[in-house]
């Protein structure tokens, strides 16, 4: 369902908050209903959105705070409608034992389920040999991405980035090596951006990064210093293998067009082989020629 | 939807020990009358109004001398100098800017100073291209000539010399 999805983006801190939130309301209207109306629908819901957001450990604590609360409200064992008088003591064990089993269970499956969803949301949306995003995740973060820097009027940095040289590695010493400078290639550039920017592998030896550049410092010279590092950390696999580099600049106020910054890749990227090997081209994207389109 | 580009100049393979070479200089003030004087004799060689020695020092270049121009520290990555610092035979001449697909699109070619011709010339600290030697001019010249080219590799070699380089070792 589309209308939960935002729980799913929650911190941990806004989780608890959230948890701790629909707790209070349910144990208010608890007793206020007093013991002859039912409230494990609210409880279970508290279940259900702790083991959700919070993963298992935190939601069968949050079962066992709420069932040993609703039966200190309500009273142990209780079943609505029934008298309390007339359960003996095994039942009332047997009852309280069976509600914290039920919840629990209920718990783990949502657990096992947040689990198995994110991992398929990592796998779908991860290049698994660099552990960089692929191609598609690449684009649906794009607009993030411009958000961002529009918010911080930063420039942005969109770089196509392509290995001069790197068949000949697959071919002579083996994919095993081929995969290690792909690796030491991806390692090398996540670790000179900030999580906000964007790294992808669009697959074979093509790569694309989308960074914003703080306000003061020359977009350019960013591109032109990570290629310095990239072909560094591609000389240190003592393969000869070169990196070539089609950058544009655009500028963050006029990056509203998701399709038009994906043309203006695919255009960085055919100057690139246009150009052959380890080149870098650099091309402003003029705002003013933007707002004439626009 | 069209972009224009244009080249950086990639940085040459031993850059940690160049950049030893350009760490280990000692400060020269701008003005200084010898290095004027060597600069005055390339605006003479080349016929240009604008020269200067600028220096590859990381990610900027800078200029240690100029004349016909107030010195500015630039991006090493638009910079016409780190081309040459990275040319093999350490000369690079332009004799149009604005017909060069390197250099077209550059914003000191398209916009800015409007630049269009440069010719310039490594200065070695021992084995290293620490910077170059370099006449620039508004308007295109013919393509530089031996004896320029000859002249300006000498007047590159009295730079080094007076900014204190090692001695070229090859």
């Amino acid at each position: 369902m589309r209308s939960f999805r935002w729980m799913m983006r929650l911190s941990q801190p806004q989780a608890w908050a959230i948890v701790c939130t629909a707790m209070v309301v349910t144990i208010a209207a608890d007793w206020a209903t007093g013991p002859m109306v039912s409230m494990t629908i609210g409880y279970l819901f508290v279940d259900i959105l702790a083991a959700w957001t919070l993963r298992e450990r935190a939601g069968i604590v949050v079962v066992l705070f709420s069932i040993s609360l609703g039966s200190a409200l309500n009273g142990f064992g209780a079943i609505p409608a029934a008298d309390l008088h007339a359960l003996s003591a095994s039942v009332v064990v047997w009852n309280t034992v069976t509600r914290v089993a039920g919840a629990v269970m209920i718990v783990l499956m949502v657990a096992t389920l947040r689990h198995t969803i994110d991992g398929e949301l990592w796998r779908s949306s991860t290049d698994y040999l660099t552990r960089s995003l692929n191609g598609g995740a690449f684009r649906s973060q794009l607009e993030r991405v411009a958000q961002i820097g529009r918010r911080r009027g930063s420039t942005l940095l969109l770089l196509y980035m392509d290995l001069d040289g790197f068949k000949a590695v697959n071919d002579r010493h083996g994919h095993a090596a081929g995969d290690m400078v792909l690796r030491r290639f991806a390692d090398e550039a996540r670790a000179r951006m900030r999580p906000d920017d964007l790294f992808a592998r669009l697959g074979g030896d093509e790569f694309c990064a989308f960074l914003a550049i703080e306000r003061g410092v020359p977009p350019e010279q960013v591109a032109e210093s990570l290629h310095a590092r990239l072909s560094e950390a591609l000389r240190s696999t003592g393969h000869a293998v070169t990196c070539s580099m089609g950058a544009v600049v655009i500028d963050a106020h006029a990056a509203g067009d998701t399709e038009r910054m994906i043309g203006l890749a695919d255009e960085a990227m055919l100057e690139v082989k246009r150009n052959g090997k380890n080149a870098i081209r650099i091309a402003f994207d003029e705002p003013g020629s933007v707002r004439r389109a626009a | 939807m069209t972009l224009h580009f244009f080249s950086a100049a990639f940085r040459p393979e031993d850059e940690l020990r160049r950049q030893g070479a350009v760490d280990s200089l000692r400060p020269i003030a701008p003005s200084d009358p010898v290095l004027q004087e060597l600069l005055g004799e390339v605006c003479r060689v080349l016929r240009t109004p604008i020269a200067m020695v600028t220096l590859t020092d990381g990610d900027v270049q800078r200029m240690i001398s100029a004349v016909g121009i107030e010195p500015v520290i630039l991006p090493r990555s638009i910079a016409f100098c780190s081309h040459t610092v990275a040319a093999p035979d350490g000369l690079l001449s332009v004799p149009d800017l604005h017909a060069d697909p390197r250099f077209r699109a550059n914003p000191l070619v398209a916009g800015g100073p409007c630049v269009r011709y440069y010719t310039g010339a490594v200065v070695r600290s021992g084995p290293f291209p620490i910077g170059a030697v370099c006449g620039l001019d508004r308007r295109p010249h013919g393509p530089a000539s031996f004896r320029q080219r000859a002249q300006l590799r000498q007047l590159a070699d009295a730079v080094a010399e007076r900014i204190g380089a090692a001695p070229r070792t090859c």
